[in-house]
């Protein structure tokens, strides 16, 4: 936190180290947040673009009031909002090709294994309902709390909290649907 | 069937970072976005370098000092564009004279092997004033009456000083005072103030400084003096605009003074009290 407001100050000083330090201390969750929300990689990768370069055009009159990390987070979703309802991407579209992260350190077999899960998974996130969604990534991706979500989707704890169950839930479904057949 | 920790876990894994080109496409673009913002900001700026005239000879170190020091700080329109931010003199001395309260540690210093000699002056909310100089503690404020500040030139301020250990009035006289005279000398403390107390002609330049690891927090002016080797070098913060350190040296004989500022440390009123100190038991 200390950190972040110093980083925050140097970067109002014009500081470009302060820049590439912010970016790359939260680069790889942001992105991961706006491809799983998005579906697209291009999309994300202009999301959080777009999103940095607001954030150094506005930083002036930037005051941080709570995490860096979570203002940073708000912008992901709701330039992700934006995306969707002006470029009119439907939920269900493609999620875009998953990296399997795990296979370098596996063999070629539970490699083939983990991406596989992971492309299920990325589909079946696809098909959640968009609020669920939301609910899902920013609780397991981000780590924030149901109230930190609610504030975000401007709804009660409890709303949050119910839209990230029943998204589990369905995701569970979906994905033991799909393991059966 | 997979139970719902188990997809709890997968998706927490499911991270999808950039490529590393992507990374640096998108970082190199960002950086040029911060340079455009920096380069549009400073060519609001227009630095404004001038001479300054000074009215005294460099004689004692102690006036030296605040006398070059006076100089550079009066340089009103200096401005340095290191890290892309305009810090400019006049910042600085407004800064430095709308701050509610300081204080300063100078150090004196006239051979490199001797102790340096340390004065310590505090001003209150109220323009109330607290020297140590030694075994002496210094006090002064405006004479019963007075509507104006402190005046250091005029008689009628109410300066008094008292041994610290044995807490009798001893004569206020010193460096501290000179100092205080130089600093105040027209009700109020200001760097600007101390120009006036000159009179020779004195040309003091800036010198932009490096990149240094400090240079995104602190902000250096340096001033040569125009006849003699004697040169000063001024610390201040690019946020507050506030000066931190001033450092006179002479080359010539090793002669130095130190102005350690300090804006964090409020004392109260008591502290500023004469006759709280004279009444406190030995």
């Amino acid at each position: 936190m200390l950190e972040d407001r110093h980083l925050v100050w140097r970067l109002k000083q014009g500081s470009p180290r302060a820049l590439c330090r912010i970016y790359n201390r939260y680069e790889a969750d942001l992105l991961t947040l706006a491809r799983s929300l998005l579906g697209g990689t291009d999309l994300a990768q202009d999301v959080l673009q777009d999103v940095f370069v607001k954030f150094i055009e506005s930083i002036d009159s930037f005051e941080l009031t709570g995490s860096l990390k979570g203002y940073l987070i708000t912008c992901v979703v709701n330039r992700a909002r934006d995306y969707l309802r002006r470029k009119r991407c439907r939920d269900g579209e493609s999620l875009g090709a998953a990296q399997a992260v795990e296979s370098n350190q596996q063999g070629p077999l539970q490699a083939a294994i983990a991406v596989e899960r992971q492309e299920k998974l990325i589909t079946a996130l696809a098909e959640l309902p968009y609020e669920q969604r939301e609910a899902v990534l920013l609780h397991l991706q981000t780590g924030l709390k149901f109230r930190e979500i609610a504030g975000i989707q401007r709804v009660s704890a409890k709303t949050a909290e119910s839209r990230y169950r029943y998204g589990l839930h369905r995701l569970r479904s979906m994905l033991n649907g799909q393991e059966e057949t | 069937m997979r139970p719902e920790r188990d997809i709890e876990e997968q998706v927490k894994r499911l991270r999808r970072p950039a490529d590393g080109g992507t990374h640096d496409k998108t970082l190199a673009y960002l950086l040029a976005k911060l340079q455009h913002r920096k380069s549009q900001q400073a060519a609001g700026f227009q630095p404004n370098l001038r001479r300054i005239i000074m009215t005294r000879p460099l004689g004692k170190l102690a006036v030296a000092a605040v006398a070059i020091v006076t100089a550079s700080i009066a340089l009103s329109q200096l401005g340095n564009l290191l890290g892309g931010t305009t810090v400019a003199w006049a910042d600085i001395t407004e800064h430095f004279e709308s701050v509610p309260f300081f204080s300063v540690t100078i150090y004196l210093g006239h051979d490199t092997a001797a102790e340096a000699k340390k004065i310590e002056i505090w001003k209150s909310e109220d323009s109330l004033i607290r020297a140590h100089e030694g075994d002496k503690v210094i006090f002064a404020r405006a004479a019963e009456g007075m509507t104006g500040a402190l005046d250091f030139n005029n008689a009628d301020q109410q300066v008094v000083a008292f041994d610290r250990s044995t807490r009798q009035s001893v004569e206020a006289d010193g460096m501290a005072r000179i100092f205080l005279r130089l600093l105040c000398p027209q009700g109020r403390f200001s760097l600007n103030t101390l120009l006036e107390d000159g009179s020779d002609n004195v040309n003091i330049s800036a010198v932009e400084t490096g990149d240094t690891a400090a240079s995104d927090e602190t902000v250096v002016f340096n001033g040569q003096h125009k006849s003699t080797p004697e040169r000063v070098q001024i610390w201040a913060l690019r946020r507050s605009k506030l000066p931190v350190r001033v450092r006179f040296e002479d080359p010539r004989n090793g002669e130095c003074a130190d102005f350690l500022f300090n804006y964090t440390e409020k004392k109260d009123a008591a502290f500023f009290d004469a006759s709280v100190f004279a009444r406190a038991p030995r």
